[in-house]
């Protein structure tokens, strides 16, 4: 099976110039057999921008992280990325490893040895204060807690580009909004450009620096907006820009989802 | 929820249990005057456990040899074969079949041949425990590597994982704890596999409880056949407790602790 007219280029690192964009994705196209899921999506990450992803559920959201992360490719289009870091939309810790080991697994993966990954490791947990975890295994952790494991071993691979998909999707309310301002305050530590999948409005108002609404499948960009609320770190949910980004990221998704309707009847 | 027993409380109700069985067995045997030739009583039993214990131990040596490498050699073959299998729909489909099908045939069958070939030593014995163990080894694992979740694989792919990167971290840990519990399974059937290989025969100096079983039937010892029977059901407890514990140490992560902090 081939993938007629697309085309994906993962930037070797380090990424040519300086100021090469993590991601560019021009048109791309993904189907599955009959099923029209990304109908010519266009796409940038900026260098250490955080773009947030909504849209309707099974419009494609993961389905376009993972052709951005190397699992797939487009059918049409074209794909220009930067070495990516996944974190999944279920955490998909090894069951069988510890905090640490886990964190460490995507530097055992690249050759390093068992205890100077370990070490990174620990740093990584350390520096969260999460050290006290480092030896426990994922069914003894948390769900939240989790979560930040599963962060962490993204930030392990030292990729300049993150995935996340609905890092918080399966939270309480409470955790949900204690994880995100964690998240926040690890990149404003070490920034880096994230592509941040969501179906939570206040989120994407929250962390993107813009925030890309795609509609119902076959998918398309519906709207582009930009935040201009400042850095994410000392952001509110009731800043004016932020409200202002929440009522235009929700207009455009009505939108998107009536014209859905009109178009079935 | 169980409350789950203290491990003394759980010890002393698995004694308690046979005792139990025991006392009733004496009481039928003495109260309904059964031959002692059909079935001793267990005080006669302990009897020839002690005046038959050089006897005993000497065959127990041979047959404890036997289950313990023909279990040892079916948890490695079948783990390996199974892995093999979970890699290769061909294998798979070509073994599959197979695996089941010698299964089905009769030790008397299989015995004669294999100690033609491998002669009347300790070898055709180990063989035969080996491949009557080999299944639920074999059956155990593969269902283990068949409910991986699939994502564990795709995500160490992000991550640059090659293939044999990904059998390390996701598919051998995922295999362990399940070709030991198969082994668990096992343990019991490897004991009646070495008796039955044993009665194809055995160098002198080489019996083990098998021949010793069936001489000590011919000379209407039934005493001693029972005493041999009752070491091989300890042997079998102690193996499977043995297996239980190596899968605690190996692979803890299958041994959710009760009452652990989520
Ligand atoms: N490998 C596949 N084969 C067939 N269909 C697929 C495959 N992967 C995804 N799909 C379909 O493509 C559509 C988009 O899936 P995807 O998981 O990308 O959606 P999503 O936007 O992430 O949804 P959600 O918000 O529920 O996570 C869905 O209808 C899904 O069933
Ligand atoms: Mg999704």
């Amino acid at each position: 099976m081939g993938y007629p007219g697309g085309s994906v280029r993962v930037q070797s690192p380090p990424s040519g110039p300086a100021a090469a964009r993590p991601l560019t994705a021009r048109g791309i196209v993904r189907r599955f057999g009959d099923l029209a899921v990304l109908d010519g999506v266009d796409l940038d990450v900026a260098p250490h921008e955080t773009v947030a992803l909504v849209g309707p559920s099974g419009c494609g959201k993961s389905t376009l992280l993972e052709m951005v992360c190397g699992l797939q490719a487009p059918d049409a289009g074209t794909l220009d990325a930067a070495p990516a870091a996944l974190m999944p939309q279920r955490d998909l810790l090894l069951p069988w490893l510890d905090a640490r080991d886990n964190v460490a697994l995507p530097l055992r993966l690249a050759g390093s040895g068992r205890r100077e990954a370990r070490a990174a490791a620990d740093a990584l947990l350390d520096r969260v204060e999460l050290g006290r975890f480092a030896r426990s295994r994922p069914d003894e952790l948390s769900g939240g807690m989790r979560q930040r494991v599963s962060f962490l071993r993204a930030l392990a691979t030292e990729r300049e580009l993150l995935c996340l998909d609905e890092p918080f999707g399966a939270l309480d309310a409470i955790t949900r909004e204690e994880l995100r301002h964690w998240l926040a305050e690890r990149l404003e530590e070490r920034p880096r450009s994230v592509l941040l999948v969501t179906h939570d409005v206040e989120e994407a108002a929250l962390l993107g620096d813009r925030v890309i609404v795609l509609g119902p499948r076959p998918a398309g960009v519906v709207a582009r907006i930009s935040v201009d609320a400042g850095p994410a770190r000392r952001r509110e949910a009731t800043d004016p820009a932020v409200v202002d980004a929440r009522r235009r990221i929700h207009d455009a998704l009505r939108t998107a989802m009536r014209g859905d309707e009109v178009a079935a009847t | 929820m169980r409350r789950p027993l203290h491990p003394a409380v759980r010890v002393a109700l698995g004694v308690l249990g046979p005792l139990l069985l025991l006392a009733a067995w004496q009481a039928y045997v003495r109260l309904a005057d059964v031959d002692p030739i059909l079935l001793p009583a267990p005080t006669d039993v302990a009897a020839s456990l002690v005046d038959d214990r050089s006897l005993l131990w000497d065959a127990f040596v041979v047959t404890g040899q036997e289950v313990l490498l023909g279990l040892a050699t079916a948890l490695v073959l079948g783990a390996g074969l199974a892995i093999l299998m979970h890699l290769s729909a061909i294998v798979r489909a070509m073994l599959g079949p197979l695996v089941i099908g010698i299964q089905a045939v009769p030790i008397p069958v299989l015995a004669p041949v294999l100690v033609f070939w491998l002669g009347f030593g300790v070898g055709p014995k180990i063989v035969i425990v080996a491949i009557i163990c080999f299944f639920p080894v074999v059956i155990n694992t593969l269902d283990a590597l068949d409910r991986v979740d699939p994502d564990l694989g795709r995500l160490l792919q992000t991550m640059g994982a090659s293939r044999r990167q990904r059998l390390r971290w996701v598919e051998l840990p995922a295999a362990l704890p399940a070709a030991l519990s198969g082994a668990k399974v096992a343990v019991a059937i490897a004991g009646i596999a070495a008796v039955f290989a044993e009665y194809a025969g055995a160098e002198q100096g080489s019996e083990g409880l098998g021949l010793l079983i069936n001489s000590a039937r011919f000379s209407l010892a039934t005493d001693r056949a029972f005493a041999a029977v009752f070491i091989l059901a300890v042997f079998a407890v102690l193996t499977t407790g043995a297996l239980a514990l190596a899968q605690r140490l190996l692979a803890p992560w299958a041994h959710r602790r009760p009452g652990a902090p989520r």
